[in-house]
């Protein structure tokens, strides 16, 4: 008790008697320091009033003994512990003026509630009947297409053939002039008043059955029929216009022709 | 063109697949045709039409499903004929595949002046090529499955055969022509 920091302003049987008030027994200065200073300058105490003293925990190690015989009256309404404890609103009666500054009183860590495992969730299970199942439907999923049988391959057999000219330009001049010979000998058309206006490569002249010549697409429309040929002759054909007339004459050339299989 | 080519022994088949999207319809047909375009044998679908619930749930391989699984698969098991390959348009490029383990080859007709190629076929990219067809300075752009340069050449050699006997791309309008009026028909049905 002699180690009892001497602050100015109070006397030292007071501060005995808050010492022991507080609980820290054999307080000594260099725990005063440390742990809680008190600087009061009190002029007249009430020491009639039991101490009543509210320590939350952590704090603890600061006793609870409350000497009886301590007739001081002291009040601490709430302390903070976490990290820096720090005593506030202490209320000392009749007090004039009463400061409490520091109250490191330990480094305490701080405590934290850390829950690492999830708690399992609970697991509920409808009642039978409470809730009825959704019926699964898988089969306006499937993309399915079904084979026709409304066109008929007698159908696809009748549908014309058409067949567009090829690039008279490109032909060479002596292909060019083949074919007025060919329109000479089989049409009886002079060559100095012919001219071609379309050529239509390997058509199966032996198999056609209708042949169009649309001039104003150059193309020949055909259809071929029914043959119980294993093979035929396909042949260039040329559109040869006689330039007196202004007639079109379908001309295929003898000699330029293929023989292509029917399966 | 050489005159009076000498008659072979054997008579190719040749087969055309197409796809046909008609407002929200789709249908397809394979059509197999002898080696001057007659038709041999036919099979088509009836029109698919995808729901709201179909294109929500395919989202973007809804196309590509109804391509080639819906509509292609199934017309081929339903072939009997044997075409070496199968030719279809050149819009269905990014649907091509094999057709009863066919390869198939995407067509159209290209404009390219004379000299601009450096022989009948030309690859331009790792699944296109260009050919040009036998003595006729016409030239066919072409989509292949496979980047398979030995069986690209193999098919654009068929083609050039095929083409010295008939209208490559003709039949492919004639598919159409049957597929359009049978849908007509059943919308007046």
């Amino acid at each position: 008790m002699n180690n009892l920091p001497r602050e100015p302003g109070i006397p030292i049987r007071i501060r005995r008697k808050l010492a022991v008030a507080l609980g820290i027994g054999s307080l000594s200065s260099e725990i005063s320091e440390q742990m809680l200073k008190i600087d009061a300058d009190a002029a007249s105490v009430n020491f009639d009033i039991a101490p009543n003293m509210l320590v939350k925990d952590g704090f603890a190690f600061l006793g609870n003994g409350m000497d009886a015989a301590t007739a001081f009256s002291c009040k601490i309404l709430n302390l903070d512990i976490l990290k820096a404890p720090i005593a506030k609103n202490l209320v000392l009666p009749n007090e004039q003026r009463a400061r409490i500054r520091q109250a490191n009183a330990i480094n305490q860590p701080r405590l934290r509630a850390i829950h690492a495992v999830f708690s399992a969730p609970a697991i509920r299970t409808p009642a039978c009947g409470s809730i009825s199942l959704p019926s699964i439907r898988t089969e306006d999923m499937n993309i399915s297409a079904r084979t026709g049988n409304r066109i008929l391959i007698s159908k696809i057999l009748d549908m014309p053939h058409v067949r567009s000219s090829m690039d008279i330009n490109l032909l060479p001049d002596s292909v060019y002039a083949s074919f007025l010979r060919e329109a000479e000998f089989i049409k009886k058309l002079p060559s100095a008043r012919c001219e071609l206006q379309a050529v239509f490569r390997n058509v199966p002249i032996e198999l056609i059955s209708q042949l169009q010549f649309l001039a104003e697409k150059n193309v020949i429309v055909y259809k071929i029929s029914e043959s119980f040929r294993t093979r035929t002759r396909i042949h260039d054909m040329a559109a040869v216009r006689d330039t007196g007339s202004q007639e079109i004459h379908l001309v295929p050339h003898r000699t330029r022709f293929r023989w292509a299989f029917l399966n | 063109m050489p005159a009076q080519d000498k008659p072979g022994n054997s008579g190719k088949q040749v087969g055309y697949f197409c796809h046909l999207k008609l407002d929200e319809r789709h249908m397809g047909a394979i059509l197999v045709t002898n080696e001057i375009g007659v038709p041999l044998e036919f099979k088509y679908t009836e029109p698919v039409t995808a729901t709201k619930l179909h294109k929500i749930l395919y989202g973007s391989v809804l196309e590509k499903h109804l391509h080639e699984t819906v509509i292609r698969d199934r017309l081929c098991r339903e072939i009997r004929s044997d075409p070496d390959f199968f030719i279809t348009s050149y819009d269905e490029k990014e649907f091509l595949g094999s057709v009863s383990n066919r390869e198939m080859v995407a067509v159209q007709k290209y404009s390219l002046p004379p000299g601009d190629l450096s022989g009948p076929f030309s690859r331009i990219r790792e699944r296109e090529a260009i050919v040009e067809l036998e003595d006729e300075a016409v030239f066919l752009r072409l989509a292949f499955s496979t980047p398979n340069e030995a069986i690209q050449q193999k098919i654009a050699a068929w083609l050039q055969e095929i083409a010295r006997t008939m209208d490559i791309l003709e039949p492919l309008n004639r598919i159409v022509s049957a597929l359009t009026s049978m849908c007509g028909e059943g919308k007046r049905g």
